[in-house]
């Protein structure tokens, strides 16, 4: 079983002044996407709960074309998040079951360290909408300078018969960020929260 | 050496298109646009001399097409078509995109891609952060190339505010996926004059 790719996207935004203000190191901020045809259109099957090894083979693709498109080692990543949009002759279960079955085991053999859950949005949509991508630090959820997003669109995707898959790396917080807050120095970074 | 805007950000969007009207591609075709967001000089006061957006293009012909091209991950050889693109926040004026896209950022374009005989095809417009902009592509060398009349699709949710201003280059590495209608083939260029 392997996805049917019609394309695989990369967006970038590299953030170098926020405010006026320069920042010391400039913000990355990567959206890997492919484009697939959706696996579950004109299926009988109803259990829709051993497809992991689609969501896995997705996860891998997406996070090495997001590593090799920032040009950074797994060990720059700070935050990530994942999004689905299911074209609109699927269901909103179609998208959930490629986003949330084996996605993240890829995500965590190349961060070993991360421990926080990936957040995630889902939708079903038609081609050339919007989809924010939630954003946080990959070692503890509560590390509140990194509490962000990225709003990702692909012109003529998803198609109705086609899935849209999502995932955004960074290589840190938001830009001049001062809400207070766990801070990433004081992160114990073993249970995903604190 | 050019002046340099103070870039704020820089966006690039990539795709690899490996199928078309599920038909796989023999090469997949990619497809790279790159934005630069900067602040106007211009914006909010009419002045008769554009020169600083003049050299401002200079640097991001060079600039952007080396970004772009390295994020295609190929030479610049096999580069096929390019395109070029200027959004003038709202504080601005029209005629600011034109100077920061026509007389000097097609230079630098041509000479990275060691060709471009063809006028490098462009849109621009004043607008408000979010717009949406379709940068149009030719090929390279001759503008009758039908088979490479083709656009990439770009937006930035916060560019450009009131007084900065968006350039964009693009580029791509072949025809339209599945390019099917009569066209004047690249090899088949006679005259080299950039039309034919």
């Amino acid at each position: 079983m392997e996805p049917i790719i019609r394309k695989e996207n990369i967006i970038i935004d590299e953030l170098r002044i926020e405010n006026g203000k320069h920042l010391a190191v400039p913000l990355l901020k990567c959206a890997a996407i492919a484009i697939i045809e959706n696996p579950f259109i004109g299926e009988e099957e109803q259990d829709l709960s051993t497809y992991g090894v689609l969501g896995k083979q997705l996860g891998r693709l997406l996070m090495e074309n997001a590593l090799r498109a920032l040009r950074i080692s797994p060990e720059d990543v700070q935050s990530y998040g994942k999004a689905v949009v299911t074209g609109l002759n699927g269901e909103m279960e179609h998208g959930a079951a490629l986003l949330h079955q084996g996605f993240d085991d890829s995500i965590r053999e190349i961060l070993p360290l991360s421990k926080s859950i990936v957040p995630s949005a889902e939708k079903v949509a038609p081609a050339g909408c919007t989809i924010d991508v939630p954003l946080h630090h990959y070692k503890a959820m509560k590390i509140r300078s990194h509490y962000d997003g990225m709003e990702v669109f692909v012109q003529d995707a998803p198609r109705a018969n086609e899935i849209m898959i999502v995932l955004s790396l960074t290589t840190g917080g938001r830009p001049l960020s001062r809400v207070g807050g766990l801070e990433y120095k004081d992160a114990i970074g073993q249970d995903g929260v604190n | 050496m050019a002046i340099k805007p103070d870039i704020r950000k820089l966006v690039t969007f990539k795709e690899v298109i490996r199928t078309e009207g599920g038909v796989a591609l023999d090469v997949p075709l990619i497809k790279c646009a790159v934005a630069a967001v900067f602040k106007n000089p211009y914006a909010g006061v009419y002045s008769e001399d554009l020169s600083e957006l003049m050299e401002y293009g200079t640097y991001l012909g060079h600039y952007l097409t080396d970004m772009a091209v390295k994020a295609m991950g190929i030479s610049a050889e096999e580069v096929h078509s390019f395109g070029k693109g200027c959004a003038v926040g709202l504080d601005g004026e029209y005629e600011h995109a034109a100077a920061t896209l026509h007389p000097r950022l097609g230079a630098p374009m041509r000479k990275y891609l060691g060709a471009g005989k063809a006028i490098i095809p462009s849109v621009k417009k004043v607008a408000a952060a979010g717009c949406t902009m379709d940068v149009p592509l030719l090929y390279k060398d001759a503008m009758l190339i039908r088979s490479h009349y083709d656009a990439i699709t770009v937006r930035v949710l916060d560019a450009p505010r009131t007084d900065e201003i968006m350039a964009v280059v693009a580029f791509s590495s072949g025809p339209r996926a599945r390019a099917r209608i009569s066209s004047l083939k690249i090899e088949e260029i006679k005259t080299w004059n950039g039309m034919d």
